[in-house]
């Protein structure tokens, strides 16, 4: 089955908006809780089908225009099915100047006998950045699936004004590879990574030097500078909520870096507008308000990656019940 | 001038472009305690060959000469170029082959001057091209006359024996064990050469996850002896 979802993220003004969005079943994109609540434009993908089947092709196209700014967000874990011709999924996206776009996914879980093919063309304009994320588990660990699919191959190119600056090709492909050995799963169950692609990456790798300077018990992880423009974070890990949340917690650093850096700062949305959403859970912790503010571009000063990160442990960021449950990741992991 | 011989001194692990000083992931497997001993360290090397080198730097190599048999432009290099570095995702694997090519660039430019070598460095100098070992090393093994086979061979086995070196300091690992697995791995060097011409594009430049984190870890690394 062939599905289409195209999404335009266009700015009007201070607000990113959604323009000329298409989709067809079993895909859906709406808006990620209320559309009033910040400047920039939260987006969900959601899918009526129990996951990708046999023979099924996604086509995803996303355009980030002139300073727009857009999260997207998945449902849930994206499962592929027992297949025997295998299913594809080709993604397009274009930032275009000044724009600013964050796509971290839920984890994919390879079931059984499974094959799946992912292509992600990602082409960047001067100045415009991208938090890309990406895991990939072993299959539905507990159910004894480990490494029980047939191949996965996931490319993602990033181009940035035209030049290729990062590609990273990934085969996972058990029946060929020692997946438990080293080199490769080295007995984890789930990868993770972490693209970010900005003019601001060399400083943003800066601030991860301050930052991640101890490894976790739980997962292992590095980061490097892939380009001059470019930073990567690889981990693995034993669980795909808790490497989920984590990447879902950089990013949302990358994202703040970003706006810190160029300049904006978004007003948070009104104490009792968010409500709602936080009474999921009562142990989560309650996020730092501020009054809404409507003046011009304000510029804050002296804030570094460091102290945004301290805030993200407070600040979940568009929770899903899932998180809620899970509290935060590195409240769990941070040892 | 003699293609076997110089296959023999551009390839030899004291050839001085500075190849030693590089573990390629291998100090950050050994802190870790992962690779330990003979066995682990024996799963390593066969690992890195078939998995990795396969699909990485032996694939520029054998890329870089179907360039230079059909004599195609020179953008078609840059192409490589780029892809290569672009492939090349961990910042110390990346300036490895680098330094590593501009160092056997110069060296080799001093023995006997090739063109198209000098053409490279020049772009490379300028800061046109970035440079990497496995195409400058295609390069210079083309214009001496060195068949793609035994250049491959050569590359493979030079390769495997940076890594059973480094085995041998860092676990370490006995010197009779580490030549053994070097002998023992020549059925799967010659596997590797005669299936290289048939790889298919997409497949050039897959990466191992576990040996990426481990190889960024290495930058992080408190005590460390090599520089990759």
């Amino acid at each position: 089955m062939l599905s289409t979802i195209r999404v335009n993220a266009e700015r009007e003004g201070k607000v990113t908006l959604l323009k000329e969005s298409s989709h067809n079943a079993p895909y859906k994109v709406i808006h990620y809780g209320s559309r009033h609540l910040h400047e920039h434009l939260e987006l969900i993908m959601m899918s009526a089908s129990p996951g990708i089947m046999d023979g099924d092709e996604i086509d995803i196209t996303v355009n980030v225009h002139e300073g727009a700014h857009l999260k997207f967000f998945t449902q849930s874990f994206s499962k592929l099915h027992p297949m025997e011709k295998g299913a594809v999924q080709r993604t397009k996206v274009q930032v275009k100047k000044d724009g600013l776009y964050k796509f971290i996914p839920h984890p994919v879980t390879p079931f059984a006998k499974s094959i799946f093919k992912t292509v992600n063309e990602i082409h960047l304009d001067e100045r415009a950045t991208l938090i890309w994320g990406d895991i990939i588990a072993s299959g539905r660990v507990h159910s004894g699936e480990s490494f029980q699919f047939t191949r996965l191959h996931s490319v993602t190119r990033v181009y940035s004004n035209k030049k290729l600056v990062l590609l990273d090709n990934q085969l996972i492909e058990p029946g060929h590879q020692p997946l438990n050995s080293i080199l490769f799963y080295e007995r984890y169950t789930h990868q993770a990574t972490l693209i970010y692609v900005s003019p601001f990456a060399a400083e943003l790798k800066a601030e991860l030097d301050e930052i991640l300077t101890s490894q976790y018990e739980e997962i292992t992880f590095g980061f490097t500078q892939c380009a001059p423009s470019a930073v990567m974070i690889r981990a693995m890990g034993n669980e795909g909520v808790m490497l989920y949340d984590w990447l879902s917690a950089m990013g949302q650093l990358c994202w703040e870096f970003t706006m810190h850096k160029q300049g904006l700062e978004e007003a948070e949305p009104e104490e009792e507008e968010k409500a709602p959403e936080l009474q999921a859970s009562e142990e989560t912790p309650v996020a730092k308000k501020q009054p809404k503010r409507t003046g011009p571009k304000r510029v804050k000063k002296g804030v570094t990656a460091k102290d945004q990160a301290k805030e993200l442990k407070a600040i979940p960021e568009a929770p899903t019940e899932e998180v809620l449950k899970e509290v935060f990741a590195e409240a769990v992991i941070e040892k | 001038m003699q293609p076997l011989l110089t296959l023999l001194q551009i390839n030899d692990s004291m050839f001085p472009i500075g190849s030693f000083t590089h573990s390629y992931g291998l100090e950050s497997y050994v802190s870790q305690g992962i690779v330990k001993d003979t066995p682990s360290a024996t799963v390593y090397a066969k690992n890195m060959l078939r998995h990795s080198i396969y699909y990485n730097d032996a694939a520029f190599l054998q890329k870089a000469w179907a360039l230079l048999e059909a004599k195609k432009p020179v953008r078609e290099l840059q192409k490589l170029d780029e892809l290569v570095t672009a492939l090349k995702v961990p910042a110390e694997i990346r300036d490895a082959s680098k330094k590593l090519g501009i160092r056997f660039l110069k060296l080799t430019q001093e023995l006997r001057p090739v063109k198209k070598c000098s053409d490279y460095l020049n772009k490379i100098q300028e800061g046109k091209l970035h440079g990497h070992y496995a195409v400058a090393f295609a390069m210079y093994a083309h214009a001496s006359g060195i068949t793609l086979k035994d250049a491959l061979l050569a590359f493979y086995y030079n390769t495997l024996n940076g890594i059973v070196t480094n085995c041998a300091k860092l676990v370490p690992i006995g010197q009779g064990d580490a030549q053994k697995i070097l002998f023992d791995l020549q059925p799967t060097i010659k596997q590797l050469v005669d299936e290289q011409g048939s790889m298919e594009e997409e497949m050039i430049g897959l990466c191992c996850i576990g040996q990426e984190v481990r190889c960024m870890q290495h930058e992080k690394q408190y005590s460390r002896l090599y520089i990759s």
